[in-house]
């Protein structure tokens, strides 16, 4: 077997023993269902497409076709740990010439759940519009765009955060492509209506001449012009994975981190000098608060799902505040859930070195999540407080701010009760040995106690939300959320605590027999 | 005198590397003869780690040239990195594979044929007391077995030049014998072993030549005969380093305590 195919083969190995691991499981049963929900909503529509399209159904096309870019690096968040995103890093030892490399990594990239379902959500393009060798050359060129598209940006990602992690970095690239592809399906389904084809006309020319858009549209332009598009954007297609494979090749030889860490570490302090936390009385809890937020800050995986979380919160309200019309509390809060929903599963309970480092030194476990609820407190509530300033000003709506960051705020604190709930009762090992410290497996139960929480939080500031959004009845929307979320943060974390003492016994007898 | 340069394995001149301010590497120089067993020693943050790396094609220096195995590290990396086995600090492995099939695709990428690496592979997890976790995932190893299936994978194509980076640290007594006298024999077979280590009995037991690198620079090189001059390495290295009283009046509360 060539080092080329041994590569695919080894993506297929990881893929097949990630089916051993609890979370494998579920990453990949994600990405089925997920590529499942984005083919179907692609496939159906193209297979059937609605009599008396405009431009022939060209439009249509390009839209849908640019989507399925959108929806592709969606997958990616769900697929970090299936085994779908090979890392470069780990070929870095063998001896690949940078042209093998690369070429085994695209063929690990190709197979797989994605490309599989974004080949069908396309072929749907044959049943509807004919198979004919443009139609098919246009799907597969698609397909390949798509997946050159995802690696270039993971790469770009890495370069730039100066991190080999540019896979796991790419949940920023979900974050950012779920709100296009909802805009996205907005233009979809108001051409496919034909009620306004005028207003996402701009849109429409933009995605039409740029790939994977137009392939989409090469299948209904005149046979000439189709060619010259599909062959421009190969050209393009090609120059991506030049660049792509160039910054792999860098990557694996140039120092990535060490000019980095200075300027990190620099961040961290300044961000939190630890001496104003200890006037909070609990200086364990204190010392866990400090060291959260500067992992956080430093750490380019957290850094970038903290980052990622505020474009989700951001791009949230942007969108409700495009539907509304004004900047409201219940939105507010709405969008303090998302920016947590990205940050949260790693502040939690027992995770990492930290938590051995505390247990060790016998502090007590409710200091230890006291410390981490503080913690996300310190670096959600500033990006919050940004994000509404901000949004005051583009909205021209400055009554509703006070009240939406109050809201946002007791939505935080809701949302920790909850967290902390759920990261004590989720079956994390006792950790037995500094070097096997086990990982946070809390995430999953967190993400599902999301749903719960958002119901939980939204009657609160739903008081302040009725259209016409007057400042009396904002500010008092936002006071009652924030009680409303410190009832449930305080009965949260107080359970989570009195259940992490009942298990300080049994940390400390594992402690004494290591 | 320099020997000839077919007689090195790995030849290093003027090897350079500064990360920002810091000059990790600060012109470093060395020949390792063919066939010997070689030590890198110095304290932490010396520059041995960055020197492997380089020496590996893993790191791209700032400046000077490495050969090995009379191959151009940064002019054919590919072809170099055929000659040699690496087993890094901390073993950088396809944790969601069994050691079994960590070793198998290490064999496919280095272009082995699979009857070869099923045989070869049996061989080395029997020697290294791993058979009966082979089929375990690398994931659930510890650091010590994560160290006996690298040092496999660095093994499995009979490189000519070995490259351990703190080997034998995690590794429990008797693996690191076991290590040893398979280190031995390659070395007796031709093979060269190049190596880094804080543990100093561990150097002198095996090493015919040593190079101490401190703040990126070579302070001396040769064999440790030559070196040591009947003295204990352990002594000869902490007076190079200038380390006989560090502690001086220091940490005088500790006593009190």
């Amino acid at each position: 077997m060539s080092p080329v195919l041994a590569v695919g083969a080894l993506k297929l190995a990881l893929y097949r023993s990630s089916l051993r691991r609890p979370f494998g499981w579920v990453s990949l049963l994600g990405s089925i269902a997920m590529s499942a929900v984005v083919a179907s909503r692609i496939a159906l529509p193209l297979a059937s497409p609605p009599d008396g399209l405009p431009g022939s159904g060209g439009p249509y096309l390009v839209t849908l076709f640019a989507l399925s870019a959108a929806g592709w690096l969606m997958l990616s968040v769900l697929t970090i740990t299936s085994g779908e995103m090979m890392p470069a890093g780990l070929l870095a030892g063998f001896p690949l010439a940078a042209p093998q490399r690369a070429l085994g990594l695209f063929l690990a990239a190709v197979l797989g759940v994605t490309p599989i379902a974004t080949l069908i959500g396309l072929g749907g393009a044959l049943a509807g519009f004919g198979v004919t060798p443009v139609s098919v050359a246009a799907v597969v060129l698609a397909t390949v765009f798509c997946v050159t598209l995802n690696l270039l940006s993971s790469a770009l990602i890495g370069a730039a955060m100066r991190s080999r992690r540019g896979r796991d970095l790419g949940v920023v690239i979900g974050g950012l492509c779920g709100a296009l592809a909802w805009f996205l399906y907005r233009e979809a389904a108001s051409i496919l209506h034909g009620a306004s084809a005028a207003r996402g006309s701009s849109a429409i020319d933009l995605l039409s001449a740029i790939p994977p858009g137009a392939f989409g549209r090469a299948i209904t332009a005149e046979p000439l012009a189709g060619v010259g598009l599909l062959a421009l954007g190969a050209v393009e297609t090609l120059a991506m994975l030049v660049l792509w494979a160039w910054l792999v090749d860098r990557s694996l030889t140039r120092d990535a981190v060490s000019a980095g860490s200075a300027r990190r570490a620099a961040v961290g302090r300044l961000a939190l000098p630890l001496r104003l936390l200890d006037r909070l009385g609990d200086r364990r809890a204190a010392a866990v608060c400090s060291a959260e937020v500067r992992a956080t800050l430093r750490d380019p995986r957290r850094l970038t799902q903290y980052v990622s979380g505020l474009v989700l919160a951001g791009a949230f309200v942007g969108i409700l505040q495009v539907k509304s019309g004004g900047l409201t509390p219940l939105f507010a809060g709405w969008a303090a859930i998302f920016l947590l929903q990205t940050t949260a599963p790693a502040q939690f309970a027992f995770d990492a070195d930290a938590t051995w480092a505390f247990v060790v030194a016998h502090g007590r476990p409710r200091s230890d999540l006291l410390g981490k609820n503080l913690a996300l407190c310190v670096c959600a509530l500033p990006l919050l407080a940004a994000i509404t300033v901000g949004l005051m000003i583009v909205t021209d709506d400055p009554i509703s701010g006070p009240g939406a960051f109050l809201a946002a705020c007791g939505a935080v604190m809701a949302w920790l009760g909850a967290g902390s709930i759920a990261s004590v009762r989720a079956p994390v090992g006792i950790p037995i040995d500094p070097t096997k410290v086990p990982k946070p497996s809390a995430g999953l139960k967190l993400l599902g106690l999301m749903g719960l929480c958002m119901l939980a939080v939204v009657p609160a500031p739903s008081l302040a939300y009725g259209g016409e959004v007057a400042w009396g009845s904002s500010l008092l929307g936002g006071v009652a959320a924030l009680a409303y979320g410190a009832i449930v943060w305080r009965i949260g974390f107080g359970r989570a605590a009195r259940r992490l003492e009942r298990r300080h016994p049994e940390i400390a007898a594992a402690l004494m027999t290591t | 005198m320099q020997p000839p340069a077919q007689l090195n394995a790995v030849m290093i001149d003027g090897l350079e590397k500064a990360f920002g301010e810091k000059r990790a590497v600060d012109g470093v120089t060395l020949r390792v003869p063919a066939g010997s067993f070689f030590g890198i020693v110095g304290p932490n943050g010396a520059g041995k780690t960055t020197t492997l790396r380089m020496a590996c094609g893993l790191l791209r220096p700032d400046a000077g040239r490495i050969e090995l195995d009379g191959v151009d590290v940064w002019s054919d990396p590919a072809e170099a990195k055929r000659r040699y086995g690496l087993v890094p600090d901390t073993p950088i492995l396809f944790d969601r594979l069994s050691g079994r099939e960590v070793l198998e695709f290490n064999g496919l990428l280095r272009g082995l044929d699979s009857t070869l690496i099923r045989e070869r592979s049996a061989e080395l997890l029997a020697v290294l007391g791993l058979e009966g976790e082979a089929d375990r995932l690398v994931g659930d190893y510890s650091l010590g077995m994560t160290k006996k299936v690298a040092l496999a994978c660095a093994l499995l194509h009979a490189p000519r030049v070995l490259i351990l980076d703190e080997p034998f640290g995690a590794i429990d007594p008797l693996s690191t014998q076991v290590v040893e006298s398979i280190l031995r024999r390659f070395t007796e077979g031709g093979g060269t072993v190049v190596f880094s280590s804080h543990v100093m009995d561990v150097v002198e037991r095996l090493c015919d030549q040593i190079a101490i690198i401190a703040d990126g620079r070579v302070l001396a090189s040769g064999s440790i005969a030559s070196l040591a001059g009947g003295r204990r390495l352990q002594d000869v290295f902490i007076e190079l380093l200038g380390g006989t009283d560090m502690l001086g009046d220091g940490l005088a509360w500790l006593a009190a305590a």
